[in-house]
């Protein structure tokens, strides 16, 4: 029977702070609230969080990997044509011309011009980064929208309690018996797919769990010292809320974010896949997805793998981080 | 027995409210000319008498709530109302002719593959758990993380591909002749043609096993430390007979409520499970309702697929209460 190791030294040895601009939302300090618990030694707790992160090379590596793609995916459209007249129409060798289609401009195998191949007439490389612009950016935003709907309702129902909590919490209830798919399915029928309407409507159908979880993290937040101190003042409910409990909760947030973020890419794929998302010249993963599907088939591999491959590996990394971001929260819980 | 009353009490209310969303959410939206404009294309001259006759005959000019009592009360009889995209002038399809047979064999589809997953993810998170932080344990973690990680369109249309079209081990689609079976021969037309539903019952399992392992897992975990293991082992009780007796029932406890939980995951991944096997259940028809924004036949489904989540969820809670005396406990207070 294998022994149950217990974490004790498990930052001994860490490394002495890093920079990389990561540090900065967990500092409480720089958010002007009261700490929670005295800390033993060994810095801050933004400091001891960000050592415990830092610990965890796997989301260190995938923290790098998406700053990386998310800076691709700025930079790589500018400097790499991938619309179709510009590669399929010009008449250099660098044409994504494909003899065995009749219809000339289809599909051709990476080859030095193309680096990934090509799709329909149009550069995979440059399509993948310009594609993972528009996914990236309504999954930030999305996840922004989960985010701020999410946190709102849940510190309003968990801080107020009550009549408040117990009504705001069976209409979650209700909101989360509906499959998330289904209800943005629905959504979707009635308010069609552009981009700001997709990053609405993920936003508003995925803040269910977000508020279930914010309003528990509330509920213990309304009841410690500094709440009751500030209350004792004469502190209103609102200011307690966001002055006190609100900014103590960043942690939680934050690892909620990082999910929300990543879920929200996946539904946007699905939607995207299912032709629901955004329409040409505007591309996101999923229809690159679903564009391939039906090539992928044929043996051309190479309009599927890579943006799978990309993918799954975005989603990875926002687990990734997501799980290192609950450890290094952890810590801070070990401490109170 | 009176936790389980509550808990149906509760149930009940929430599929009103969830009626209530899926009602309003389109119908404060929709305008009830236009949709008459698009049902009457197929019929011979359109005036503005005939549009207001539609809506007049459908019911449509009624105030929203007395729309609302007449849809439930039709709803809970069974009766989804028309299908007003499937609809061409003067023939209306109701929803239940669209529907009819495609919830129970999304039904028959999704439940062999969840329980299979919920047999393999068991052993597979008690094992990891036992041996934390091993070369298994991480191998396992990995793998699992890995699944969990990769929507379901990619899982469908690799499994499609690799397994059906070049490996032959199963189809890559669902014959279209499956859709005229009636539900009752459905589970033995599915044995008998298993080659067509091998893969996207795969597919369901890859899908639902990821999440169901890494509670098991963790839920392990949490017993592992338990006061109660560590007394077992000093009593020198076997690692065998810690594991079955002490760690197995509190840690499967809990999964029963996270299965329950998973139910609307898993309903979501079989639509496109159902999509890219063109298998005929519910799914496939919501994706097609949703391009031509039928929206009365996805109010439908959502509908179903809610009551199943809750039915879910109070069975799930029940069997949890029935497992678990602490809970029976505090519910009789």
């Amino acid at each position: 029977m294998a022994k149950i190791e217990t974490d004790t030294d498990f930052y001994a040895n860490a490394p002495v702070s890093a920079s990389g601009g990561l540090e900065a939302p967990f500092e409480p300090t720089h958010l002007g609230v009261p700490e929670g618990g005295e800390v033993a030694g060994g810095g801050s707790m933004g400091r001891q969080m960000l050592r415990v992160f830092m610990q965890n090379k796997l989301a260190v590596v995938s923290a790098l990997f998406i700053i990386v793609l998310i800076l691709m995916c700025i930079i790589v459209p500018f400097f790499y044509a991938s619309d179709y007249w510009t590669v399929a129409g010009s008449s250099t060798s660098g044409t994504c011309f494909n003899n065995s289609n009749p219809g000339g401009f289809g599909s051709a195998a990476p080859s030095a011009d193309h680096i990934l191949g090509c799709t329909n007439g149009i550069d995979n490389f440059g399509l993948l980064f310009y594609a993972g612009r528009f996914s990236l950016l309504i999954g930030l935003l999305a996840g922004f929208v989960t985010m701020a709907i999410g946190t709102l309702y849940g510190i309003i129902a968990g801080y107020r309690g009550g009549k408040i909590d117990s009504f705001l919490m069976r209409l979650n209830d209700v909101f989360l018996s509906i499959p998330g798919l289904y209800l943005l399915l629905l959504v979707i029928t009635i308010y069609g797919s552009s981009l700001w309407s997709l990053i609405a409507v993920i936003g508003f159908t995925s803040w269910f769990g977000v508020a279930r979880l914010m309003r528990g993290e509330a509920q213990i937040l309304r009841d410690r010292e500094f709440s009751q101190a500030s209350r004792s003042m004469g502190a209103t409910g609102r200011r307690v809320m966001f002055r006190h409990v609100l900014p103590n909760s960043v942690s939680t947030m934050m690892t909620a974010a990082t999910f929300a973020i990543g879920d929200a890419v996946i539904v946007l794929s699905t939607l995207g896949f299912l032709a629901l998302a955004l329409q040409p010249p505007d591309y996101d993963w999923g229809t690159m997805i679903q564009n391939a599907s039906t090539q992928f088939e044929q043996g051309w591999w190479w309009t599927l793998w890579p943006v799978a491959i990309v993918f799954i590996l975005f989603v990875l990394s926002t687990n990734y981080i997501g799980d290192a971001l609950r450890d290094a929260f952890e810590v801070r819980l070990q401490e109170r | 027995m009176r936790y389980i009353l509550t808990r149906v009490v509760q149930g009940i209310f929430i599929l009103l409210g969830v009626s209530i969303i899926t009602f309003f959410l389109p119908w404060l939206y929709f305008n009830p000319r236009e949709l008459a404009l698009q049902v009457l294309q197929g019929g011979p001259r359109i005036n503005q008498a005939e549009i207001t006759a539609w809506v007049h005959q459908h019911g449509l000019d009624r105030n929203l709530l007395v729309q609302y009592w007449s849809w439930l009360t039709h709803a809970i009889h069974g009766d989804f109302g028309i299908a007003y995209k499937e609809s061409h002038y003067p023939h209306d399809v109701s929803v239940n002719t669209v529907l009819s047979g495609r919830l129970w064999r999304s039904v028959y589809l999704v439940v062999p593959p969840t329980i299979a997953s919920i047999l393999i993810a068991i052993p597979i998170g008690l094992t990891q758990a036992i041996r934390r932080n091993k070369l298994y344990d991480h191998a396992m973690t990995t793998g699992v993380f890995v699944l969990y990680s990769t929507p379901a369109v990619l899982v469908c249309i690799l499994m499609a591909y690799y397994f059906g079209a070049v490996l032959h081990i199963g189809k890559s689609s669902v014959n279209p002749l499956a859709q005229g079976i009636p539900p009752s021969q459905f589970p033995s037309y599915m044995i008998t043609h298993f080659s067509d539903f091998l893969l996207p019952m795969a597919a369901i399992l890859f899908l639902s096993i990821g999440g169901l392992t890494r509670y098991m897992r963790g839920s392990a975990l949490d017993t592992l430390v338990q006061d109660y293991i560590r007394t077992a082992r000093a009593k020198g009780a076997s690692p065998t007979r810690v594991l079955f007796r002490h760690v197995f029932r509190p840690s499967v406890i809990p999964l029963i409520t996270i299965v329950g939980l998973t139910i609307p995951v898993i309903i979501g991944g079989a639509l496109i499970v159902e999509f890219i096997f063109n298998f005929p259940g519910m799914g496939i028809q919501t994706v097609s309702s949703v391009q031509s924004g039928d929206f009365t036949v996805v109010m439908a489904i959502t509908i179903f697929t809610a009551v199943l989540t809750v039915v879910g969820n109070l069975l799930a809670d029940v069997f949890t209460a029935v497992a678990d005396p602490r809970v029976r406990l505090t519910a009789a207070r």
